[in-house]
């Protein structure tokens, strides 16, 4: 987990994210899903779609090296879209 | 070539921008739709390239057959785990990578908004996966013929049966 903190906040800037929330679950197929929020503060801190692929990228060699989860799935979430957010 | 853009997958990231074209008034299934349609964008985006290689005499009937016959060839499970692969393999490009990697991502988020009623989707998010998903079709879509192919038949050919 803490590795993929890291992974966030070295593509993005540590000052730009504003919060990391995961979310471990399984799949139809019993397969292992890790999904990540990236909550960024609105407006200029939003992450470019270069930025968003580099942390996707970044995030899927990680789970390929470990061979886990089957599935990261990285969301980038507005803070305000995240007070709605349920997460474990 | 199916889509009135001419290609279907470019059709599909215009319904997913369609469905949260609103956010005051989009609906839950507004978002979880739209986050299907960007799924479907990237893998018709593969059928279409499988299909291409029969495309020149799309009014003949039997170019019909083997074009719909090769459009329908990959299977959504197999390529995933195909998609797994390509991004190990040192000679795909980078843009066949992050197609890989977006591929596996939306199709999990697939997975959760086609068939997990408690998973959350909020408009950010959802706005942020169509942008990432228009620039990776638009990036494939801009890489050479020949790099678009291989990896339409890396990814969408039965590989039980080509070993």
């Amino acid at each position: 987990m803490e590795d993929v903190e890291t992974i966030v906040r070295d593509r993005l800037g540590t000052r730009r994210v504003s919060g990391i929330r995961m979310q471990e679950t399984r799949n139809a197929d019993g397969e292992s899903v890790l999904r990540i929020f990236v909550v960024y503060d609105g407006g200029s801190a939003a992450p470019t779609p270069e930025e968003m692929q580099g942390v996707i990228s970044d995030l899927w060699e990680k789970a390929i090296r470990d061979g886990r989860p089957d599935y990261v799935v990285p969301s980038f979430i507005s803070s305000d879209d995240a007070r709605n957010l349920r997460t474990a | 070539m199916p889509g009135t853009s001419g290609r279907l997958s470019l059709d599909l990231i215009k319904c997913s921008a369609k469905r949260i074209s609103a956010p005051a008034t989009c609906t839950e299934a507004d978002l979880r739709r739209a986050t299907s349609d960007l799924d479907y964008a990237l893998f018709h985006a593969l059928c279409e390239e499988l299909a291409q290689l029969v495309a020149e005499a799309p009014t003949d009937a039997g170019y019909r057959d083997s074009f719909t016959m090769l459009y329908r060839m990959p299977n959504h499970g197999p390529v995933v785990q195909r998609c797994r692969d390509a991004i190990g393999r040192s000679d795909m490009t980078t843009v066949q990578k992050e197609f890989a990697e977006t591929l596996m991502t939306m199709k999990a988020k697939r997975d959760l908004a086609d068939y997990d009623p408690f998973a959350v989707f909020n408009i950010s998010e959802v706005g942020n996966d169509l942008m990432n998903v228009t620039r990776t079709l638009n990036r494939f879509l801009a890489e050479k013929e020949k790099e678009r192919r291989r990896l339409a038949l890396f990814l969408g050919l039965d590989v039980r049966r080509a070993r």
